[in-house]
């Protein structure tokens, strides 16, 4: 029989998109298959000095995002983070940090497979974005280092600003992936659109 | 459309949120021991009032947390959001709070709903 | 030019080195870019366009802009056509073609023009008064009225264009961008607040680009027009719309508007949207919308060739375009002689200036007396008392009006015209500030409405707050927008206001009914709808004294016009009627949209396949590849049966259903909500939320739970696995998925926030084949190596870890068919691996796939409930035969209470039964009513209906499952089901129709 542990797909990968596009292109869009995600619940409140490691930094304030080497993490509310990882290293890491917390009430729940993420960047990113976004990403509201739960027209996303480019990277449930990226394509028409392996 | 200050993640259209009805709702502590009467006033009796209510939402596309808002149904205009477990500080609200029947005669209304039960019982 | 007979040889903003074409009422003509299609149609000579709504009347282009209430046209053709739109707001391009709306079948022979000589049986409310019988009939003359009435066609085909929203927030939101609006803007931006304005218009400026020779610091108005624009364009936080109506004013400052991107343009570029709907959040609002100027109400003031006087001065300035040849100006204030000079300059005859006022009263003026000082004849204290024309105005009567101007006097005197240019005064463009819920008083020396008391955030400046000069508008714009922005947050100086020179203007003199002895001439009150003075006065008669309800009873102020012309004359002659002061009458209310939308602008990019998310598991790209039908499931499209060759549904459900008993059937489950629960008191939080107990579940096992309501009715239902101590994986049904997570917050949150759990979907986290029948473990077996799959290791609810072919997998031997059966989880981005390797391995047991059809059979052959189907949020535990699973003992669980209401006791109470057709091969329909006593004719007593019904190969014959009145106590009784199409009867049974003693679960 056939080896099909190596076969693993990500939701846009039966989209056959074609890498490419208008170099003079006003955004790029791209997808980051398999990031390791995840989801912690715990009160902020108490946070070994472990976690603190291991996450490169004390856990985000409301709507902030924070860099720690290979981790990125994420405010989702006021007991909730989302830990973005390299592709493969949420196994350690989940352990890793539930060791950090040895015992204390806390879930880390892996959910690497339950979402991808999108990247949207350009020059025209926040303009294509406003177009199903209702929520305010002017940079005095929204800039590099913000995220935000919010709908993006019928999907629900997690969206952070990455960069000053500006980038954006939108993190959307897998069933809503094939949706959410047909309607950043169309919607990007306008200020021409660059297709990007990530 | 309504904006809502989440008290998490700050304004946002009410598409966002999901309504929950009138806030201060106490769930009997203990269910099995109220009269029908009793349960109907928490399962389904609600002030609906033509000006300021205290009233539940959830961010529901957002951080997921509820809280309460004191809201004029009248005029749209939100005077305080203020947390889940909290009361609200803002006077009028407060005096909303503090008006309900609920509050007011909870102890009369148990009362007499104890008896109404018994009478049709009878 | 010789195309063009009424186009001046100079003037106006168009590009007179471009000719285009376009086609009206299937004639050619010619204009330029920069009109519009009224523009260019006047240039043309073209005033008549259509005709009134009800008396179909001849009717000619009254206005200029969005006020117009008669120049109502079709435009284009096929699935691009869009009615309803007025002829003053579109924009020329090449190519153009536009039908007028309201005839039938023509303009020139137009057989419903029969109405005007029948109007005495037309008058207010004769919809009501005509129509209502007999009832039965109100469909037919409903139709032909439509027609008639000229609404517009509505496209049949898709809407070609493209359409796109846009979300934007502004501190300073700035509505018109006239003298006001652009003082007002220049006023926030310079504070570096978030300024956005729009415009109507392709151009800014307002009146002061056609109201003629105005200086504004010394420059002409024109060009301190372009700097402010240019200025404003140049700022980095400002946005300026042109070609962008607001739309509609909403709660806590929300607005929509319209802005038409490549409208005016023949060819729309692909790669852009033709319309652009904005949902833009300010924190302040300026509104700068300036005025609109009311017709006089005058015998046959509808003639084509009648227009509001300052439209005929914009035609000139503006467009470089006479109305007429020989106008006559009948106004009752100042601003009219603003016409009367802007034609002498573009030497066109002036027959008379008719003013409604006393010389004494008008002659300090600096308008009049600029009129006079040309030599403009001008009859002071006169009134037009006829009009003569039909479908061209050639001329009017007119005479000295009485003292007390109710009555005309004195000697007729004639006047020709193809042009009258009147002037009733000025009313405040009010609609958006009202829209908002701002109230709005009556200013009586300007005989208007103006904004009161604001309800949002929001300031009017210039002529939408009564402020007619250029001077006021420019001073209190700025005043406004630096308020605003300083509202807003922002911090600054107010800049300097700009010199303009003071021009002394009279008051006007309010006949809100001019006096005729002419007798028969219908005095039009509201253009677009067909009312007249006359129909007001009759409503008040016959006792409609409300505002509201006389809007409704003579249509006055409806439709797409909303009343924008007609709505301040209608409350005064109202009043007049009831001997009431104006302001006692009140005024009705404006409703969203300001003007009609393209249904395609509201939707934007929801349509086809981005109008819904369409969600799909990891294993559709299989199930497309193999022939799969596919069926709605919320969101979710799921398997649904997979015909081989050409059978049909009945014979591929058949097939699959016989091969999940006997051999091995295979199911996409993967749409099963799933969420981790985890925390010291996951077990005791389940036990509040289920009926069943749950703290003594061994690790390693699975238990079906039942979800309530508070209300007692059943919510949801699934199988929880407890992976650890703490830990638990509950699967919710597909469409519960989102309702069930908010519903454990919710619990979680706000009652019982003392006990220590989390929750977490991972319903997307992981892929699910369902693997179920005799061979089922056989084939599993062959899969993997270190799950032990025997019954003790792993028994009915048992729960496994290990790898199937090679993949990290979790097991739960758990059960929806009633045959021995696996659920595989794996991480979803195997899915489809799982899924190849299981068809692979499968192929020698004859594995089938089974989709969502089958699956439904199956599990009802079992009496096995789908939440949704056999509930409807009415139904309790005991209601559906599954007291069972409802633990009694247990102190307390959601819902718990509710089952001991009274009403939840009651015996005749909706209960889930099964139901056999007499007739063995009729599937009963699902939904059909269910009665005891047949009757010829409805009404019949209803038990209830039938929740599910299918064919069952496994059982030989037709099952159905429904909830009936007390149907536990009818078992063996025979029913009926009353149907429009013949009646069937079925026998009450047990809700079990195959393996009732569950002896197929080992397999």
């Amino acid at each position: 029989m056939a080896d099909v542990t190596t076969q693993a797909f990500s939701p846009l990968d039966h989209l056959n998109l074609t890498v490419g596009g208008p170099s003079d292109a006003g955004v790029s869009l791209g997808e980051r298959r398999f990031v390791g995600k995840l989801n912690l619940r715990v009160t902020p409140a108490k946070i070994p000095p472990a976690i603190n490691d291991l996450l490169g930094g004390p856990l985000p304030a409301v709507g902030q995002v924070t860099f720690g080497g290979q981790v990125m993490t994420a405010w989702l509310g006021p007991d909730e983070y989302l830990i973005l990882t390299e592709p493969g290293a949420e196994s350690a890491l989940q352990a890793a940090l539930l060791e950090g917390f040895s015992g204390q009430h806390v879930a880390v729940t892996d959910q690497t497979d339950n979402a991808t993420i999108i990247r949207l960047a350009g020059g025209d990113a926040r303009w294509v974005l406003r177009k199903g976004i209702a929520i305010d990403l002017h940079p005095r509201s929204f800039a590099a280092g913000n995220c935000a739960q919010t709908m993006f027209e019928r999907a629900q996303i997690t969206l952070i600003q990455v960069d000053d480019a500006p980038s954006y990277e939108l993190i959307v449930r897998n069933s809503f992936a094939p949706y959410l990226w047909s309607w950043l394509a169309d919607a990007s028409q306008d200020v021409g659109v660059r297709i990007v392996r990530l | 459309m309504l904006l809502i200050d989440c008290p998490w993640c700050g304004p946002r259209d009410d598409s966002e949120f999901q309504y929950g009805g009138e806030a201060h709702k106490r769930r009997p502590p203990a269910p099995d021991q109220v009269s029908d009467a009793v349960w109907a006033d928490y399962l389904f009796h609600n002030q609906n009032p033509k000006g300021l209510y205290l009233e539940r939402w959830r961010h529901s596309a957002g951080c997921r947390r509820w809280f309460n808002i004191a809201r004029d149904t009248v005029s749209h205009a939100v005077l305080e959001v203020y947390p889940a477990d909290a009361l609200p500080s803002n006077a009028a609200a407060r005096a909303v709070y503090e008006q309900n029947w609920r509050r007011e005669n909870e102890a009369a209304a148990n009362a007499a709903a104890v008896a109404e039960t018994t009478e049709i019982g009878a | 030019m010789s195309h063009q007979p009424y186009r001046l040889a100079s003037g106006g903003h168009i590009d007179r080195d471009h000719e285009i074409e376009f086609t009206f009422n299937g004639r050619l003509y010619r204009g330029h870019p920069g009109d519009t299609l009224a523009s260019a149609l006047l240039a043309n000579g073209v005033h008549f366009v259509g005709r009134g709504f009800k008396y179909h009347r001849p009717r000619g282009i009254f206005a200029a802009g969005a006020e117009e209430p008669n120049a109502l046209i079709q435009l284009g053709h096929g699935p691009r056509t869009e009615p309803n739109l007025r002829a003053t707001q579109v924009a020329l391009y090449d190519g153009l073609t536009a039908t007028s709306q309201n005839v039938w079948p023509s303009l020139r022979f137009d057989l419903a023009s029969v109405n005007q000589w029948v109007s005495r049986f037309l008058p207010a409310g004769f919809y009501y008064k005509t129509f209502m019988w007999p009832a039965s009939q109100w469909m037919r003359y409903e139709h032909v009225i439509r027609k008639a009435a000229g609404l517009g066609k509505a496209p049949t085909d898709r809407d070609p264009d493209r359409y796109e929203k846009m979300h934007d927030h502004v501190d300073v939101l700035i509505v018109g961008g006239g003298p006001a609006g652009l003082a007002a803007a220049l006023a926030a931006a310079a504070t570096g607040a978030r300024v956005m304005v729009t415009e109507a218009k392709a151009g800014f400026g307002g009146h002061i680009c056609f109201d003629g020779a105005q200086q504004i610091d010394g420059q002409p108005a024109a060009e301190w027009v372009t700097a402010a624009v240019a200025k404003l364009q140049a700022m980095p936080e400002v946005t300026v719309l042109p070609r962008t109506t607001v739309t509609g004013y909403y709660d806590h400052n929300y607005i929509t508007a319209l802005e038409r991107v490549t409208d005016h343009l023949g060819n729309t570029p692909t790669h852009l949207v033709r319309q652009r709907f904005w949902k833009i959040r300010a924190k302040q609002v300026v509104l700068a919308t300036g005025a609109i100027e009311r017709p006089l109400v005058f015998a046959d003031n509808d003639r084509p060739g009648i227009m509001l006087a300052s439209a005929v001065r914009e035609y000139v300035n503006s467009y470089g375009v006479l109305p007429g040849r020989e106008t006559v100006i009948f106004t009752n204030n100042d601003d009219a002689y603003r016409t009367a000079l802007a034609l002498d300059d573009a030497h066109a005859r002036i027959t008379a200036i008719v003013d409604l006022r006393a010389e004494a009263d008008a002659v300090a003026g600096d308008l009049v007396a600029a009129a006079r000082d040309r030599g403009i004849k001008t009859y002071f204290n006169h009134a037009i008392i006829a009009v003569s024309g039909h479908r061209r105005v050639t001329g009017c009567s007119i005479m000295e009006l009485a003292e007390d101007g109710t009555t005309v006097t004195g000697p007729v005197t004639s006047l020709v015209a193809d042009c009258i240019a009147m002037s009733g005064g000025w009313s405040p463009s009010v609609h958006l500030f009202s829209q908002s819920r701002g109230t709005l008083s009556w200013d009586d020396e300007q005989a208007c409405f103006i904004p009161d008391v604001a309800h949002e955030a929001t300031v009017s400046v210039g002529a939408s707050a009564g402020d007619f000069s250029l001077a006021g508008a420019l001073k209190n714009g700025l005043k406004g927008g630096m308020e605003a922005a300083r509202a807003s947050g922002a911090k600054g100086r107010q800049p300097a206001a700009p010199k303009v020179d003071p021009v002394t203007e009279m008051p006007l003199r309010a006949i809100w009914q001019v006096p005729t002895n002419a007798g028969k001439g219908k005095q039009f009150v509201d253009f677009q709808n067909d009312v007249t003075a006359a129909d007001i006065r009759l409503a008040a008669q016959e006792g409609y004294l409300s505002v509201e309800h006389t809007k409704r009873y003579t249509t006055t102020g409806m439709g797409t016009d909303q009343g924008r012309t007609s709505n301040v004359n209608a409350l005064a002659i109202l009043a007049n009627a009831r001997d009431a002061h104006i302001p006692d009458v009140g005024t009705t209310t404006f409703r969203p949209p300001l003007e009609p939308v393209a249904i395609g602008a509201f939707a934007g990019r929801a349509v086809g396949g981005q109008f819904e998310p369409v969600r799909s598991t990891p294993m559709d790209p299989w199930h497309h590849a193999n022939g799969a039908t596919f069926e709605h499931v919320g969101q979710w499209m799921r398997a649904w049966y997979y015909p081989r060759g050409s059978e049909t549904m009945r014979e591929a459900v058949d097939r699959e259903c016989v091969a999940a008993r006997t051999g091995v059937g295979i199911l996409d489950a993967s749409t099963l909500g799933k969420i981790d629960v985890k925390g010291p008191d996951a077990a005791e939080f389940l036990n509040r939320i289920y009926t069943n107990g749950w703290l003594k579940l061994a690790v390693g096992r699975a238990r079906y739970g039942l979800m309530l309501g508070e209300d007692g009715m059943v919510k949801d239902d699934g199988v929880t696995v407890r992976l650890a101590e703490d830990h638990f994986h509950m699967t919710t049904t597909t469409g519960g998925t989102a309702a069930v997570l908010d519903w454990l917050e919710e619990w979680s949150q706000t009652e019982w926030p003392d006990l220590q759990v989390y929750f977490t979907s991972v319903t997307e986290q992981w892929a699910v084949a369902s693997i179920c029948g005799p061979k089922a473990r056989d084939l599993l077996a062959e899969l993997s190596d270190d799950i032990d799959l025997s019954d003790a290791a792993l028994p009915f609810m048992g729960v496994s870890t290990g790898t199937v072919a090679g993949l990290p997998a979790r097991v739960f031997r758990i059960s929806f068919t009633g045959e021995l059966s696996f659920e595989i989880n794996v991480p979803s981005r195997h899915g489809l691996a799982l899924w190849t390797a299981l068809m692979a391995a499968g192929e020698k047991y004859d594995i089938t796939p089974y989709g969502t059809e089958s699956m439904h059979v199956l599990r009802a052959e079992k009496g096995f409930i789908i939440v949704g189907q056999e509930t409807d949020g009415s139904v309790t535990p005991g209601d559906l035969g599954m007291d069972w699973i409802v633990a009694s003992k247990k102190a307390d669980f959601v819902g718990k209470r509710s089952l001991a209401r009274t009403d939840s006791l009651r015996a005749d109470r909706k209960q889930l039964v099964g139901l056999l057709s007499t007739d063995p091969e009729v599937v009963l329909p699902e939904g059909a009513q269910v009665v005891a006593d047949l009757k010829p004719a409805p009404p019949m007593t209803m038990l209830g209906h039938v929740t599910s019904s299918y064919y069952s190969a496994n059982c030989g014959r037709s099952i159905a499952m429904a909830l009936i009145a007390g149907g536990r106590a009818r078992l063996g009784e025979t029913v009926h089901l009353p149907l429009s199409d013949g009646n069937l009867t079925a026998v009450v049974t047990e809700p079990q129709f195959f393996d009732p003693k569950g002896e197929r679960l080992n397999g």
